[in-house]
C-alpha cells in the first residue's frame, strides 16, 4: 500500500532541515528517514505523527495514501 | 553505499558465515565421499571454522564500529529483524524436518550413510543455512528499504 509523502518539500520549507537532523528529532536512523522519504518504508502511525508534529502540519498534509 | 551500523553488521555476519562454512561443508563432503567422516577430524575442522568466524567477525565489527556511527534500534530495524527471524525459523524447521524424514526413508536404503557424525553435520548444515537466510533477509530488507 504506497504511502506518498511531502517530507522532502517540508524539510526545505523548514530551513533546509537535513535528513540527519530530522531523523534525530523523531528518533530514527538517517537510513530509515531516507527509506520513508523515498516511500520504500511506511512508518508506523506513531512515527508518522511525530514527523508531522515536527513540521507543525496535520498528518494528511505530510502523508497521503495512494490507491494501487 | 550509505549503510547503517546494523546493515554493515548483517553484511559482516553473512559474508563471514559464507566464507567460513562453505569451505567447511565442502571439506566435510569430501571426507564423507572418501569414507573418512570420523569424529576427531570433524571436531578439528569444526573448531577451526568456529575460531575463524569469531576472528573474522571480531575484526570486521571493530572496523565497522570505528568507522560507523552507532545508533539505537528503530522501528524499521525491528521490522526487518522480525522478518529475518521468521524466515530463518521456517528455514530451520523445514531443514530439520527434511533431515528427520530423510533419515526415516533413506536409512534402510543407504545404511552406510547414517552415522551420528553424518546426521550431526546435516543438523549443523540446517543451522548454518538458517543463519545465512537470517543475515541474507536482513541485508535484503535494508537494501530494499524495508
Amino acid at each position: 500500500m504506497p504511502i506518498r509523502n511531502n517530507i522532502r518539500k517540508l524539510r526545505f520549507e523548514h530551513g533546509e532541515l537535513t535528513q540527519q537532523a530530522l531523523a534525530e528529532k523523531v528518533g530514527v536512523t538517517r537510513q530509515t528517514l531516507i527509506a520513508i522519504e523515498a516511500a520504500k518504508y511506511s512508518p508506523t502511525l506513531e512515527l508518522a505523527f511525530r514527523i508531522a508534529a515536527i513540521f507543525g502540519k496535520p498528518l494528511d498534509e505530510v502523508f497521503q495514501h495512494e490507491p494501487e | 553505499m550509505d549503510m547503517s551500523f546494523r546493515e554493515k553488521s548483517a553484511w559482516a555476519c553473512l559474508v563471514t558465515t559464507g566464507v567460513v562454512f562453505v569451505p567447511y561443508f565442502a571439506f566435510i563432503a569430501q571426507l564423507a565421499s572418501n569414507g573418512e567422516l570420523i569424529l576427531p577430524r570433524v571436531v578439528v575442522a569444526f573448531v577451526a571454522a568456529v575460531l575463524a568466524q569469531i576472528v573474522l567477525v571480531s575484526v570486521y565489527m571493530m572496523v565497522i564500529a570505528l568507522r560507523t556511527r552507532q545508533e539505537p534500534r528503530d522501528e524499521r530495524d525491528t521490522a526487518i529483524e522480525s522478518r529475518a527471524f521468521r524466515w530463518a525459523h521456517w528455514t530451520l524447521v523445514i531443514a530439520l524436518w527434511l533431515l528427520v524424514l530423510g533419515g526415516v526413508f533413506l536409512a534402510p536404503v543407504f545404511p552406510q550413510l547414517i552415522s551420528v557424525v553424518f546426521v550431526g553435520q546435516l543438523a549443523l548444515l540446517s543451522f548454518v543455512l538458517s543463519e545465512l537466510v537470517h543475515y541474507g533477509t536482513l541485508v535484503h530488507g535494508y537494501r530494499r528499504g524495508y
